[in-house]
């Protein structure tokens, strides 16, 4: 047994039977199909369950909060890897449960880091757990275990990305209502896999602050245009994130798509309103589809199709044509927004970070992306980063853990 | 010069118990709901809430501060606030400009068209340093063009020649173009002797330059947008990214030359319509100064962008920001119609 595995052992005996006095104000019910879009903000005291048939922070109302954290495998041997991610899926486990420590050798390093203080609040805390395709090579032997559709994000026309900022073996996607839970989440996660895992790329996100007029509006990006409002909802969502029990051991799961979508944001702020929302077809203010006046308001393109109301070429028009032959292929999009400091232009570094879960990439999101090569704006953005991972199915029980259905011996 | 462009970007007035409108000077329409297409006997106009005779329509940008009202209070106050009258241009007053464009362009392809011969040679030399003077000979010819976004479609891709998109990205094996070269000869140790091909590819394209030049038609309001598209291509695509040989302040410098000319051709369009053109020549004036004193500083020839002290980069790319703030103004003023009005959806 490796010092990782047994401090890390140690340390959960420390946390053990943890758990929050007080009455804990469960969220489960807005994972639900029939959760509004938009969370209310919760107390530190939130809680989503994270064992279930499907990993929590894919369909449930997202909190504003987001870390991706990518991970390259090092372990040295298939066993390790498996010990790895299931001491990942136990930190996990823990953390979105919440819990008390207390230090009992002051000689030792604290049980936990204290970023917190004693007690760690759940704040609504999801950590999914995600497979690229590298890690179903040669290394470890998983090469058969791959699930059907997974493969490498490929390049598409105008994208530039780098690969220190994609892909990866596993990605983590951590999501919580407050900052400061994410990164004490994080550094709770490395510490008993440092020998298996090493970062690879991370990218922190949030989501724009709920300012109405509704409850279910969709929030801003950064080029001031709402986003996610068309989302698929209720039993049609369902159907089109997961995969059925046909996909064997990839059943209860789904393909996550990152994008990491630079904008060109202070070149977008030079281009006048009716350009911008050409380009988007929507307009900027409420989110109505052009020529409407309600966010949610059917586009109707079958009275439009010469595109004289949304140009032929608008960005949610190509998206979703809504038309019978493209409605299978729709997505759940789960974007962020994303700032990070300034690039070597002296330009600020912003964007969206896309994030779509499908059943099927090559059906879905592959399937839209190539409809949207060459849309007008393709000149206001970059895709510089992301990737393709699956998404297995949540963990069963209290002695399960993510990724047992495709990794296990 | 500088206090005339400070005097009329400062203005700020009182328009009501503590309300304050900021105007741009100017600048398109942005406040939904004031423009409408009205199909009467004196065609498209400007009108809003308020609204005088067409003649005297302000159209303008606000902000409200503090002012407590309602969206359709800001839209009231941004009509009445100080502005310059917009008469939509003819299209056919376009047509000199874009000839004298057009004009410019096929000569700078001309001499790109020799460059690209030369550096074809110098290649052939095996002489790194000559091959890479004549690659930035060549790559100055081309950005000069001032072809911005796209506008010579896919042989203006295979000329300049980016990686992203190539499904082995700088490691494909079909990549060619200027960057590709460039990448050969900064980055990659080979002899300049293997980048041959790619020096024959390009001479190829170059030599369709021209009669695509000629041919592609340009609209009046892609025109006036290429004022600002050359800088904003050489912001996104030459310096936001490191690049291994001179071509981030290089091309800066190109591009601020490419937009002269096409200012320079639009300047009868602009007299009299704002103070744009007033704006853009003070920057473009004051970079061109700054790129000049970096070259002299730099032994006479443009440096990397790596190499720049801390205080040139930020001058740099704070006054190519400063320009291009001023360079979008330029489109605003040039408008041939009113935007459209968007047709309701019905049912």
């Amino acid at each position: 047994m490796s010092l990782d595995r047994r401090s890390f052992l140690r340390r959960s005996a420390a946390l053990g039977a943890a758990g929050l006095a007080g009455a804990v104000a469960g969220v489960e019910a807005a994972s639900g199909d029939d959760a509004p879009e938009a969370v209310p903000a919760h107390g530190l005291d939130a809680r989503v369950a994270f064992a279930g048939a499907h990993q929590a922070g894919v369909v449930g109302a997202p909190s504003d909060q987001l870390s991706l954290v990518a991970l390259d495998a090092i372990a040295p041997s298939a066993g390790e890897l498996v010990t790895g991610v299931q001491q990942l899926s136990a930190q996990a486990r823990l953390l979105t449960h919440g819990y008390r420590f207390a230090v009992r050798e002051l000689s030792d390093p604290p049980p936990d880091s204290g970023v917190l203080g004693t007690t760690v609040a759940p704040d609504a805390l999801t950590i999914a757990l995600g497979f690229g395709a590298s890690l179903f090579d040669g290394r470890y032997g998983l090469a058969a275990r791959k699930p059907a559709g997974l493969t490498r994000m490929p390049r598409f026309p105008d994208d530039a990305i780098d690969d220190a900022r994609a892909h990866g073996d596993l990605l983590l996607t951590l999501n919580a209502q407050r900052r400061d839970t994410l990164v004490h989440a994080l550094r709770e996660l490395l510490r008993p896999v440092r020998g298996a895992f090493a970062i690879r790329w991370t990218l922190d996100g949030f989501l724009a602050a709920d300012r109405g007029p509704s409850p279910g509006s969709a929030r801003r990006n950064l080029f001031g245009f709402r986003d996610g409002t068309a989302n698929p909802a209720g039993a049609e969502r369902e159907r089109l994130v997961w995969l059925g029990p046909e996909a064997g051991a990839a059943a209860g799961g789904t393909f996550q798509v990152v994008r990491t979508i630079r904008m060109h944001t202070e070149f977008w702020d030079r281009v006048g309103l009716s350009e911008q929302q050409g380009m988007i077809g929507r307009t900027r203010d409420s989110g109505a589809p052009l020529g409407g006046d309600r966010e949610l308001q059917d586009p109707r393109y079958d009275l439009d199709p010469k595109g004289r109301r949304i140009p032929l070429d608008a960005h949610i028009r190509l998206a979703n044509p809504r038309t019978k032959a493209t409605a299978d292929q729709r997505i759940l999009r789960r974007s962020f927004n994303y700032h990070r400091g300034v690039d070597a232009a002296g330009g600020l570094d912003q964007g969206l970070l896309f994030i779509a879960y499908n059943a099927s990439v090559q059906r879905q999101f592959e399937a839209i992306q190539r409809r949207l090569a060459g849309e007008p704006m393709t000149d206001y953005v970059t895709p510089v980063g992301g990737g393709y991972y699956f998404l297995p199915r949540g963990a069963r029980g209290a002695g399960d853990w993510v990724g047992s259905t495709l990794l296990a011996a | 010069m500088l206090g005339a462009v400070v005097g009329t970007l400062g203005l700020s007035r009182a328009i009501g118990a503590g309300a304050f409108v900021l105007a741009a000077v100017a600048a398109t329409l942005l406040v939904a709901g004031l423009v409408r297409h009205d199909g009467g006997a004196g065609g498209a106009r400007f009108v809003g809430p308020g609204a005088r005779p067409a003649a005297a329509q302000r159209v303008t940008q606000a902000r409200v501060y503090d002012s407590g009202g309602s969206a359709a209070a800001v839209a009231a106050a941004a009509s009445g606030a100080t502005g310059g009258s917009l008469t939509p241009l003819a299209a056919s007053a376009f047509a000199r400009p874009i000839a004298a464009y057009r004009a410019y362009a096929r000569r700078e392809a001309r001499l790109l068209a020799v460059r690209a011969d030369a550096l074809g040679a110098a290649l052939a030399s095996g002489d790194r340093a000559r091959a890479r003077r004549a690659w930035q000979r060549a790559d100055s010819a081309f950005a000069r063009v001032g072809a911005a976004y796209g506008a010579l479609g896919p042989l203006g891709a295979a000329i300049d020649g980016g990686a992203g998109g190539l499904p082995g990205g700088v490691r494909d094996p079909h990549w060619s173009g200027l960057r590709r070269i460039e990448r050969g000869l900064w980055v990659q140790h080979g002899s300049p002797r293997a980048l041959v091909p790619q020096g024959r590819a390009l001479r190829r394209d170059v030599a369709r330059l021209r009669a695509t030049l000629a041919g592609a038609p340009i609209a009046p309001l892609d025109y006036a947008t290429r004022a600002h598209e050359i800088l904003e291509d050489v912001q996104r695509d030459r310096l936001a990214a490191p690049t291994p040989s001179d071509a981030g302040v290089r091309a800066t410098a190109d591009g601020v030359a490419a937009t002269d000319v096409v200012l320079a051709t639009l300047a009868p369009l602009l007299a009299g319509r704002g103070d744009a053109q007033a704006r853009s020549r003070f920057w473009l004036r004051r970079l061109s100064a700054t790129l000049r004193r970096i070259r002299a500083a730099h032994g006479g020839a443009y440096p990397t962008t790596a190499t720049l002290s801390r205080r040139e980069r930020e001058r740099l790319l704070g006054q190519l920001g400063a320009t291009l703030e001023a360079l979008r103004g330029i489109p605003g003023e040039l408008e041939t119609q009113p935007p459209a009005a968007i047709p309701r959806i019905a049912g």
